[in-house]
């Protein structure tokens, strides 16, 4: 009978292993935190100009958006308060963003044909393979059951981003690699 | 069958949520350093703020900030934790209870790998010689947390979590010297490893020494010690949902120490001056897989050796552990399963001291366990079930059920309750050696009115038992968690009642005092002496006596400034035990420690952190004490770190721990000391 009853259960709980957004909420929680980290502790040489009382946050991930607006409620970064906005296709809404999350690489790729070569002053940031050669700034890997995250201080540079010493620190400096 | 169904059913009634609430208020590293998924999988906690248990989270900026020197030490930044320092390199350890070099009841890991030594119940502190900069943290579990980390976790649990070798892909040196410490040396290399994606590695060596103290509790202080490492660590990352962790560590002691044994002849306690050497191996291999968003797996083997000498009192000991977990985030609960196989040989080294009744040479235990959390109310009342079923060679089958509620009245405040039974199996020591101790003085039983012949001993031995039984802990537990914007508070209530605990049968010679009255009357003192050569009292142990614990934890952390951080602390526990008839295993009485400590950044290159602790002297025989310490951080350059530490500032030395008779080891006074230290990031 106890066999059973373990078996039962163990059945059960194998059959229920579908998508579920715990797991993703946590880690869209963990994002969220710390990309205020990474506004807060660089330095855009053109966003000032942008949106004097808020710093936004942009992406096409409404699942993101959620949690992290729930997440940065109330946060401040240099005297301005964060708003995570949803923005439906990143073209040209995205030009208030200071900073902007890709999930796929569908919306960045889309993001980079709206751009036509121009370029806007945002702090790319993505979550999938490959996306510093692609032309991203920071993207987010999963190591050892914790969230990393691969910089390319360059690529920074030349948006007119300046990060500090600590982020590149604790980042894993990674070099375009355009081929 | 019926039963069954009703279980699914009540289990798909409720969601379990993810408490991400306090996400919202860590700090970067402490980002970094929270697991995604909210299971248990890596045997570490995840939220100490939302966990329905008792845990203090020393960090590694902690640590650095406070100028700790050895794992041993940074225990001490944990509120409540009972760290007692034997001599320079020994320590007794506990939570909750007074702590003992043998009897500690702790459960000790590194990276999930348990380092508790089957022939004493304990840990080999000073064989700990990680580099404190690549320790992320150190969580201190208090209580019973068997159910996860295995039995002999009665009074608590010390996970020592070490960083990822992603985040330490540089060179550090550091180096230090002191007043005490004559030096420690240690450098580490880190880079990426071109094996799959992020894989990397790191190498480490350390050396360290110190110096001995200047006054031994009696006799002659002998305690300077010498502890070389090395060590590795390879994150292999094979895609982002399977990582390899491979680590192993080396360790060398040699120290000098001052043993109060019996006297060959006279069988009184005697000064025996003996060096003793130590090496200790770990090796692990760990394979974690993330099944799908909401469920992963690990499988983890591991290896330890310790080859211990000493005159009388050789050891090796080699342990094997396999373990496999499975964690699942479902929509109505979260599910952990796991399974474990643990090896440990142990072969009897005989000695002058020390025989062996069985030659017990091995201790195998297998088992598994369940635990399922699940909302009673959604998002504000968690339930939390399981249980552990492990076989041990020794006493067989032992259960360790749990229970656990997690109540989130409101934003700011957390309430918990935990009913849970714990098991500690007995050591070696007490299951089947035989220990010479101090000789039973005649006058304590009769006496004759001839000092002499009063204070006369006999041979005595402490004598284990194959018929011992498993302790088992009862324990309730509450707490209770305030949370504001700038300050928390933490209160935790404790109640145990342990069964099958301790006690020691004296056994003699029914005849011996008869003997002695003829001899004495006879005045026949050749033929007196020569009798008493001949005799031996035993003291049996049996596992019939009992005891009882209950006290209470108060945590208060402020966040005076974005610059200063307050924690003030006050830790109370009682234990009672009954029928134990020897005071050499008896630690009835009182525990109090007042906590307090003020961490300040100067500015953003200086930082000050001032540590205090009133502790309460009874249990170990010793006067109440008062340690300052002192540490000062300066970042002279985004490279070099300079500190200056000062310890024990308010006293030029003092007693911590006097009960020679449970450890063999003779202590020394703790000595006011000063420690300096650079540190270099290339």
């Amino acid at each position: 009978m106890t066999f059973r009853v373990v078996l039962i259960i163990l059945l059960t709980v194998c059959t229920s292993l579908h998508t579920n957004a715990q797991t993703s909420q946590r880690e869209y929680a963990l994002k969220a935190g710390l990309i205020f980290y990474l506004a807060l502790y660089s330095q855009n040489s053109h966003s000032e100009s942008v949106d004097n009382s808020h710093y936004v946050i942009c992406s096409s991930s409404s699942s993101f958006v959620n949690i992290a607006q729930k997440t940065l409620a109330n946060k401040k970064i240099r005297q301005r308060d964060v708003k995570v906005q949803y923005v439906q296709a990143l073209l040209l809404n995205s030009k208030p963003c200071q900073m902007i999350f890709f999930d796929n690489q569908q919306s960045y790729s889309q993001y980079q044909l709206s751009l036509n070569n121009k370029s806007i002053p945002a702090m790319l940031i993505g979550e999938m393979p490959n996306f510093i050669d692609v032309g991203g700034h920071i993207n987010f890997i999963y190591i050892g059951g914790k969230i990393r995250f691969e910089i390319n201080p360059e690529q920074l540079q030349t948006s007119g981003i300046t990060v500090s010493s600590k982020v590149i620190r604790l980042g894993k400096v990674k070099v375009r690699n355009n081929s | 069958m019926k039963k069954t169904l009703l279980m699914s059913l009540f289990f798909t009634c409720h969601l379990s949520s993810a408490n991400n609430d306090a996400i919202e208020n860590l700090d970067f590293e402490s980002l970094l350093a929270t697991d995604v998924q909210v299971t248990s999988v890596m045997k570490r906690t995840n939220n100490a703020s939302t966990t329905p248990a008792s845990v203090y989270v020393i960090s590694n900026t902690q640590m650095l900030n406070a100028g700790i020197t050895s794992v041993a030490q940074a225990l001490t930044l944990a509120p409540g934790m009972q760290v007692r320092k034997i001599d320079n390199n020994k320590w007794a350890i506990s939570i909750r209870n007074a702590a003992g070099r043998y009897t500690s009841k702790l459960l000790v890991m590194i990276d999930g790998q348990s380092i508790y030594n089957p022939s004493f119940a304990g840990v080999y502190w000073e064989a700990l010689n990680i580099p404190i900069y690549d320790i992320e943290r150190i969580e201190v579990i208090k209580g019973q947390g068997g159910l996860l980390w295995g039995s002999n976790a009665t009074n608590g649990v010390v996970n020592i979590i070490t960083k990822l070798s992603n985040d330490t892909r540089s060179t550090k040196l550091s180096l230090k010297t002191g007043t005490t410490l004559d030096h420690d040396v240690s450098i580490r290399v880190g880079n990426d490893l071109d094996v799959g994606e992020n894989s990397s590695y790191r190498f480490y060596i350390n050396s360290q020494a110190n110096d001995k103290s200047d006054i031994s509790h009696q006799w002659t202080p002998q305690d300077e010690g010498d502890k070389d490492s090395f060590g590795a660590r390879f994150d292999l990352s094979f895609n982002p949902n399977t990582s390899l962790l491979i680590q192993g560590d080396y360790t060398e002691i040699e120290m000098g120490q001052t043993l109060e044994l019996p006297h060959p002849v006279t069988f009184s306690a005697s000064e025996v001056i003996a060096q003793q050497s130590r090496k200790h191996t770990l090796f692990m291999l760990r394979l974690d897989n993330r099944l799908s968003d909401n469920a992963n797996q690990t499988l983890q083997t591991s290896y330890a050796k310790q080859v211990g000498q000493q005159p009388y009192y050789m050891e090796r000991f080699q342990r094997y552990d396999i373990d496999y977990q499975i964690n699942m985030l479902l929509d109505f609960a979260q599910i952990d399963l796991g399974a474990n196989f643990s090896y440990n040989e142990t072969p009897f080294i005989g000695s002058q001291y020390l025989s062996s009744q069985n030659d017990t040479d091995n201790i195998k235990k297998y088992g598994g366990f369940a635990q399922v959390s699940f909302s009673l109310i959604e998002n504000e009342l968690d339930l939390i079930i399981g249980n552990k079923s492990e076989h041990n060679n020794l006493t067989g089958w032992e259960h360790q059920p749990s229970m656990r509620f997690a109540w989130r009245v409101d934003s700011s405040q957390f309430l918990w309750a935990s009913f849970s039974k714990g098991v500690r199996t007995p050591s070696l020591l007490e299951y089947d050696y035989n220990i010479q101790i101090n000789g039973f003085k005649i006058g304590s039983v009769f006496e004759t009115g001839n000092e002499l012949v009063d204070s006369t001993r006999l041979k005595t031995f402490l004598r284990g038992s194959n018929e011992l039984k498993s302790e088992k802990i009862a324990s309730t537990e509450i707490g209770y968690r305030l949370k504001h914007n700038t300050w928390n508070a933490d209160l935790s209530l404790f109640y145990s009642e342990a069964k099958n605990t301790l006690s020691i049968t004296p056994i003699a010679d029914p005849l011996l005092v008869p003997s002695i009255i003829t001899l004495l009357q006879t005045a026949d003192f050749s033929g007196f002496y020569q009798y008493i050569q001949s005799q031996t009292v035993s003291f049996n142990l049996n596992s019939d006596s009992k005891q009882k614990a209950y006290g209470a934890d108060f945590i208060f952390n402020w966040q005076v400034n974005p610059s200063a951080n307050l924690i003030i602390g006050f830790n109370y526990a009682s234990q009672e035990q009954y029928h134990v008839n020897n005071d050499f295993l008896q630690f009835n009485g009182h525990i109090k420690q007042a906590f307090f400590s003020l961490n300040k950044k100067i500015n953003d290159t200086h930082n000050v952190m001032f540590q205090s602790r009133w502790e309460d002297g009874n249990i170990y025989k010793t006067e109440d004490f008062i340690v300052v310490d002192m540490s000062w951080n300066w970042q002279y350059s985004h490279q070099i770190t300079v500190s200056l530490t000062g310890n024990n500032l308010l006293e030029n030395n003092h007693l911590e721990y006097a009960r020679s008779n449970d450890t063999f080891d003779v202590a020394t006074y703790i000595e006011r000391s000063f420690t300096f230290g650079v540190m270099v990031d290339f």
